[in-house]
């Protein structure tokens, strides 16, 4: 049997990751729209668009590194 | 390498009458990138020459050829050095754009003929079950028919049998609600009437006037019609494409050649021109100088003008990179970015170095890296087109191999059979370690991109603007560094030193970069953090590969058919995983480009060198 405490840091490790990469794919959803719809009018804009639509995935990696710090932290 | 090929501005000056001549060895010699002249209060500029109108006509008519043709300029494809005249040209044209109305004409005739007997077919397949020749549905003077569909035949009879009279009811054998009555005329209001009442909705049958004899019989002519004129369409439809392949060659040259003319036809729009002579402003190559002052020279027996001189620093310089052979496939990061400025450091050859080692480490496994060698050398074989970014992926498998050795990897596996692969790291199982590795390389390669940030900056803002806005950033992470050894207490340092050096830091990149600086200063850490993703993506590859491995070997053992199962999910597996693997290793690797390390010194947003003629 697991402890309950062991459970509850594998839950909020989890939460941090399931929020973060929410938050990054609800982000990316708007920027990549409007990047394809810019690169539909100029193809050129396909690096600047890939570039914009990928800043925001730098939130789940913090989710992530939360996450391993909840686990470390807690041991 | 570093920096792109050195250009020198070119004004070329002559009177209107060698300006012909000018353009069209201008245009052979293919090394002039000519600026755009903007009409101003000293020159207008130039008009085109009058066979301009002439050739693009032509040149819209051949595309329009090409494009009904479908024709494409294959890799093979040499474009003939044979001299083309516009006559010939036009009226070449004119016969082929004539040739293929008629034939179209003629399939079109095909197809509505073939689309009205559809219909009469139709018609008569509804009637067929009616034993009528088809002449008895003509006009009469005793006699008035109705075709058409009724509730019950059975009882239409009795009822007209009750009448009584002179009539001939049939019905269709394959549908009997389906009849056709013929009634003596005067009797017509009264078989209305009758009709009426068994509900009776007439069917059109004019469109079979003047056929004769039976409907079978009519049916079976129809399509042995219908069969001719689809077979002759077949036959059209081919004379179409020999003609197409037979000319193939013959427009293609032409849309190369009218193309070329064109171009030079209308290049007075983009010089400055006066009412007798003409200037050309552009930019040559350094190495290409001497053969291009050559050339004019011999052409025009020294009645141009031509003068070179070194760019000035308000000039907009045409790019043009220059990088040694192995580097070169990685100037397509750029062209997908942007073009650096002139007087920027061209980061090519730093990509060449870092892409495949970002790349490597978030793929790090040999199985991984000899599969994906194979496959680009397969692909570059296969598509010379894309030979450019395979060989990008070539360096990165190789890289991707390298680091599979560290790692100790193969398949995701630590150890095959019994022999346990010797490694470095093992990405599985030291996580931290690989999470401060990660973010040891955003550092070195951040402050990298700062370093040279400071080389760029102080070519066009000197020294000490460029001090404080990328130097700024170093002491700003020296003194969170300081801080964090301090309280961390990895080393004995006091924790104001960390704090005077925060305190500078501010100071410098707020003169260096303005209170933009300021408000982004987190964003130096974040983007360090960032670089978290190496770990991450290494971690999630290798762990899918270690859950691919166990879940395919437990079912190794429960005989053949679950073996087969197995293997399945090994092979396919791994294939996912590989290229999930790749794209993510490729995007994140790129993203680290430029989003982290590009914005620490890039500025881009340089134009291409696109010589006159090419």
């Amino acid at each position: 049997m697991v402890e309950m405490s062991t459970g509850l840091v594998a839950i909020s490790a989890a939460a941090a990751i399931a929020a973060s990469a929410f938050a990054a794919a609800w982000a990316e959803k708007a920027i990549a729209v409007a990047a394809i719809g810019a690169m539909a009018e100029k193809e050129e804009l396909f690096g600047k668009g890939l570039i914009l639509t990928v800043i925001p995935e730098t939130i789940v990696i913090f989710g992530l590194v939360v996450a391993i710090l909840i686990v470390g932290l807690a041991g | 390498m570093l920096k792109p090929e050195n250009m020198l501005k070119v004004t070329i000056v002559g009177s209107k009458e060698h300006l012909e001549q000018t353009i069209s060895e201008l245009h052979r010699l293919k090394v002039v990138h000519i600026e755009d002249h903007t009409k101003n209060e000293f020159a207008d500029i130039g008009s085109p020459f009058e066979k301009a109108s002439l050739f693009s006509d032509a040149l819209l008519k051949i595309r329009s050829l090409i494009s009904i043709f479908n024709l494409k300029k294959e890799d093979a494809f040499n474009a003939s050095e044979e001299k083309l005249a516009i006559g010939k040209i036009n009226s070449k044209i004119n016969e082929m754009n004539k040739k293929y109305n008629e034939l179209q004409e003629e399939i079109k005739s095909h197809q509505a003929k073939i689309m009205r007997n559809n219909i009469l077919m139709a018609e008569l397949k509804k009637l067929g079950g009616i034993h009528v020749p088809l002449e008895a549905f003509s006009g009469y003077k005793s006699l008035v028919y109705f075709v058409g569909y009724v509730r019950d035949s059975s009882k239409l009879r009795d009822s007209l049998d009750k009448e009584g009279g002179n009539f001939k009811l049939c019905t269709s054998e394959e549908n009997p609600s389906l009849i056709a009555l013929f009634m003596e005329t005067g009797k017509k209001e009264k078989t209305m009437e009758i009709l009426g009442k068994s509900q009776f909705s007439a069917i059109n049958i004019s469109v079979l006037a003047g056929l004769k004899g039976t409907s079978s019989k009519n049916i079976e002519r129809l399509s042995k019609e219908n069969f001719s004129a689809s077979n002759e369409i077949e036959r059209l439809k081919k004379e179409i494409d020999a003609t197409a392949s037979e000319s193939k060659s013959f427009l293609l040259n032409a849309e190369d050649f009218l193309k070329k003319e064109v171009e030079m036809a209308e290049a007075p729009l983009r010089f400055a021109s006066t009412k007798n002579a003409f200037v050309v402003k552009g930019w040559v190559p350094e190495a290409n100088l001497k053969n291009a002052i050559a050339r004019l020279e011999k052409v025009s027996k020294g009645r141009l003008l031509v003068q070179f001189s070194q760019p000035k620093p308000k000039d907009n310089i045409p790019v043009k990179l220059q990088n040694p052979k192995p580097v070169q496939p990685f100037e397509f990061f750029m062209d997908l970015y942007t073009l650096p400025l002139y007087k920027e450091i061209d980061p090519t050859s730093l990509m060449f170095l870092t892409f495949p080692l970002l790349f490597g480490f978030m793929l790090g496994d040999i199985g991984y890296g000899i599969t994906t060698l194979v496959l680009f050398l397969l692909l570059k074989k296969m598509m010379p087109k894309l030979k450019g970014f395979f060989d990008i992926m070539v360096f990165a498998s190789v890289s991707t191999i390298f680091f599979g050795l560290l790692f100790g990897e193969f398949f995701g596996a630590e150890e095959i059979g019994h022999f346990h692969l010797p490694h470095i790291l093992s990405r599985a199982h030291d996580i931290m370690l690989l999470l401060y590795i990660a973010v040891a390389v955003g550092i070195i390669h951040i402050n990298f991109g700062l370093i040279i940030g400071f080389i760029n900056e102080r070519r066009s803002h000197g020294f000490i603007h460029a001090f404080c806005a990328k130097i700024g950033w170093v002491v700003l992470q020296l003194g969170v560094g300081l801080l964090a050894a301090h309280y961390k207490s990895f080393l004995s340092v006091p924790a104001y030193s960390g704090y005077i050096a925060i305190a500078l830091a501010i100071a410098m990149i707020i003169k260096g970069e303005g209170i933009r600086g300021a408000i982004e200063l987190p964003g130096i850490f974040s983007n360090i953090l960032s670089y978290a993703r190496l770990m991450a993506i290494a971690l999630s590859s290798v762990m899918l590969a270690i859950v691919i491995n166990e879940s395919a070997l437990k079912l190794f053992h429960n005989g053949i058919l679950s073996m087969i199962a197995g293997i399945l999910i090994l092979v396919i597996g791994h294939i996912i995983n590989l290229g999930l693997g790749l794209l993510g290793s490729f995007l994140h690797s790129l993203r680290l480009h430029y989003v982290e390390f590009f914005t620490k010194f890039f500025h881009g947003g340089g134009e291409r060198y696109v010589p006159f003629g090419l």
